[in-house]
């Protein structure tokens, strides 16, 4: 497999804090052609954060801190401005697809600008181009559609646009920001059969960050669990669905309902992850956490692989003990 | 089966863009429901579905077209007066606009309770920590207002709202929807023991199969207005009968992959409420589609598990095997 992105210590801090405060990081990741990273964690795990940054998109009052991030490049990995990625090497599409389409712009012009930014043909030319994109991506009757306008489309067909303008500008890279959340399961279903076409098919390498758990064990090769900005736990997804191995982790599935399930009851997690503030000294997740010790409280564990498996890692000072 | 709470033939209809080309937009198409006391009733469909339409009509928020809803025999109407809008309260999607901002949390409840009084006046309080004990939070919460607490327990704070006034029915519209998951358990399990605990009835809207699989005694599942398929929710989700039931429950995703198989991805998408559609109004998604569902549209027969199709998936049931045909 051919590595297309390596990023080590990425950090995204506040911009005018006194102190250095990190909502995110230190996180390494890295992906692979064809391959779809997941980034799972609830709200205000830094999980959307970590995606911006790999295009320093970061929101007003946030930086991206230390780290370095390589591109592949000629068959070599090289260290590459995160700016100039935008549009190019990497494509993103949002939770709300119509916040990338001007309301101005018929959809075919809008896919047939990229088109010609990329190309340099004419507008002709990249109109037809535009056709074959939207009939790519799976939009009826795409010579029609061309010539609608952005809000004619149903939220479904405009996910599919913002991803056929991400085909336009010939990405290897697609990170995928929570972009089902807005639609129906049904329109989801259809979504997720889209990007997983693309990445088997064209080798678009995949980067999905989401909530939902049941989704990412459906779409992703290999997940990273985030919790108060850190990885807790990361590695295949079919190893870390079948044996979980940190306390959140383990947490989160016993949380979740599950519809071959009618009994039992959910337990729910107690408290409340810390703000970024106020992240506790040692192990994040400690205050939370049942197994909580006082090497827990003292000291960060840091995410090492675990004895059984070498490609699971796990951040816990209690990995391995039995339950 | 008694029908304490009973919908029938309800539609709503809303009319949208006025001016020269005003149209109907058909919320609801003639939608019947029948649900016992004490029970919990399932509401699943997609947005745009009528599912939350259905939800305010009963709550005395909409006013139906036609049809009527009845509890305990009596029409109940849109003119309620105070006795009767206590009967039923609503807990919403979003807590964080559906509580008063600018109000504590002991104003917003001894407020309702001197209004409708629950209880004597110098019992006020007593009787807010109780409802701040029942929702599982500390009563110091009571000071405080909902822009200092957190999603789920500003969920637990509009819970209690509904509960001061002791209502026999509980409406919830998406209550966890906006809830991470780690949260959304506490909710869900404070929701069944209340239901338990109080003999309450309620009736649970959610777009979330899973979370309504483990909530509901029995479910209607909904399409453009109608209820395609009712019945108790086990019979609904391991036997689903209408072709739409059965790719809305192939769509959600698992946790332990399904087998390919069964699953059959629907095509395209749920029609504009404003289309005018003769027949069957899932025929254009669906697999089984035949001539006569484009002139005839099925009526919702069978037993205690109902559906309206004139193909249904045959049934391991035999309680309502061959009883979808006719009219």
């Amino acid at each position: 497999m051919t590595r297309i992105l390596e990023i080590a210590d990425l950090r995204v801090d506040l911009s005018r804090a006194e102190r250095r405060v990190s909502p995110v990081g230190p996180v390494d990741l890295w992906l692979d052609a064809g391959e779809c990273l997941g980034i799972v964690g609830e709200s205000g795990s830094g999980k959307s954060l970590t995606l911006k940054a790999i295009l320093d998109l970061l929101p007003d009052g946030l930086t991206r801190g230390t780290g370095t991030q390589k591109i592949a490049q000629g068959g070599r990995l090289v260290p590459t401005d995160p700016r100039s990625l935008r549009g190019a090497k990497i494509s993103m599409i949002s939770q709300e697809p119509a916040a990338a389409l001007d309301p101005l712009m018929r959809i075919g012009d809008l896919i047939g600008e990229i088109v010609r930014h990329h190309s340099g043909c004419s507008w002709a030319e990249a109109r037809l181009r535009a056709v074959d994109l939207l009939r790519r991506v799976g939009v009826p009757d795409p010579e029609t559609r061309a010539r609608f306008w952005p809000h004619e489309l149903s939220g479904g067909l405009k996910q599919r646009v913002v991803i056929s303008m991400a085909l336009a500008c010939q990405s290897d890279m697609l990170l995928c920001d929570e972009p089902t959340t807005a639609l129906d399961v049904t329109i989801q279903a259809q979504i997720v059969d889209l990007l997983r076409d693309l990445q088997v098919n064209d080798g678009l390498g995949l980067i999905f960050v989401t909530h939902d758990l049941a989704l990412i064990r459906q779409i992703a090769d290999r997940i990273c669990i985030m919790y108060a900005g850190l990885i807790v736990e990361t590695g295949p997804s079919s190893e870390i669905f079948s044996n979980p191995q940190h306390p959140y982790t383990r947490a989160l599935l016993a949380a979740l309902p599950d519809i071959e399930q009618s009994e039992g009851r959910l337990v729910p997690i107690e408290g409340t992850p810390p703000a970024p503030t106020a992240f506790p000294q040692g192990c994040r997740f400690g205050p939370r956490c049942p197994r909580a010790s006082d090497v827990c409280r003292q000291t960060a564990p840091a995410l090492l692989a675990t004895e059984d498996a070498q490609d699971v890692k796990v951040a816990c000072h209690h990995t391995g003990d039995v339950t | 089966m008694s029908n304490w709470l009973s919908v029938q033939n309800l539609s709503v209809d809303f009319m949208v863009g006025g001016g020269l080309a005003p149209a109907v937009l058909r919320a609801l198409r003639s939608v019947s429901i029948d649900i016992e006391k004490g029970t919990v009733f399932g509401i699943v469909g997609e947005s745009g579905c009528g599912k939350s339409t259905l939800a305010r009509v009963l709550s005395g928020l909409t006013a139906p077209t036609d049809g009527q809803v009845l509890l305990d025999g009596k029409p109940l109407g849109m003119d309620r007066d105070k006795a009767q809008r206590r009967r039923i309260q609503m807990v919403f999607q979003d807590p964080g606009s559906s509580l008063n901002p600018a109000m504590s949390v002991c104003r917003m409840l001894s407020q309702l309770l001197s209004f409708h009084q629950i209880v004597p006046r110098d019992q006020i309080e007593a009787r807010c920590r109780a409802l701040m004990a029942q929702v599982n939070m500390p009563v110091d919460a009571l000071d405080k207002k909902p822009g200092s607490l957190s999603g789920g327990q500003r969920q637990r704070i509009a819970i209690a709202r509904a509960l001061a006034l002791e209502p026999e029915i509980l409406i919830a519209d998406e209550p966890t929807a906006a809830l991470d998951v780690s949260v959304q358990a506490s909710v869900l399990n404070l929701l069944s023991d209340l239901i338990r605990d109080l003999g309450m009835t309620m009736i649970f809207i959610s777009h979330d199969m899973a979370v309504v699989r483990r909530v509901c005694d029995r479910m209607a599942v909904m399409y453009l207005g109608q209820i395609v398929e009712t019945g108790p929710t086990g019979a609904v989700f391991e036997d689903p009968r209408h072709p739409y039931t059965n790719a809305l429950m192939a769509a959600v995703p698992r946790l332990v992959p399904r087998a390919a198989g069964d699953y059959q991805m629907l095509k395209s998408e749920q029609p504009s409420p404003l289309a005018r559609i003769e027949g069957c109004t899932f025929r254009g998604r669906c697999p089984k589609a035949g001539p006569v569902c484009a002139t005839l549209a099925p009526v919702l027969d069978g037993g205690a598990h109902r559906v309206s199709c004139h193909f249904p998936r045959a049934g391991t049931n035999p309680v309502t095997e061959g009883s979808s045909h006719g009219h």
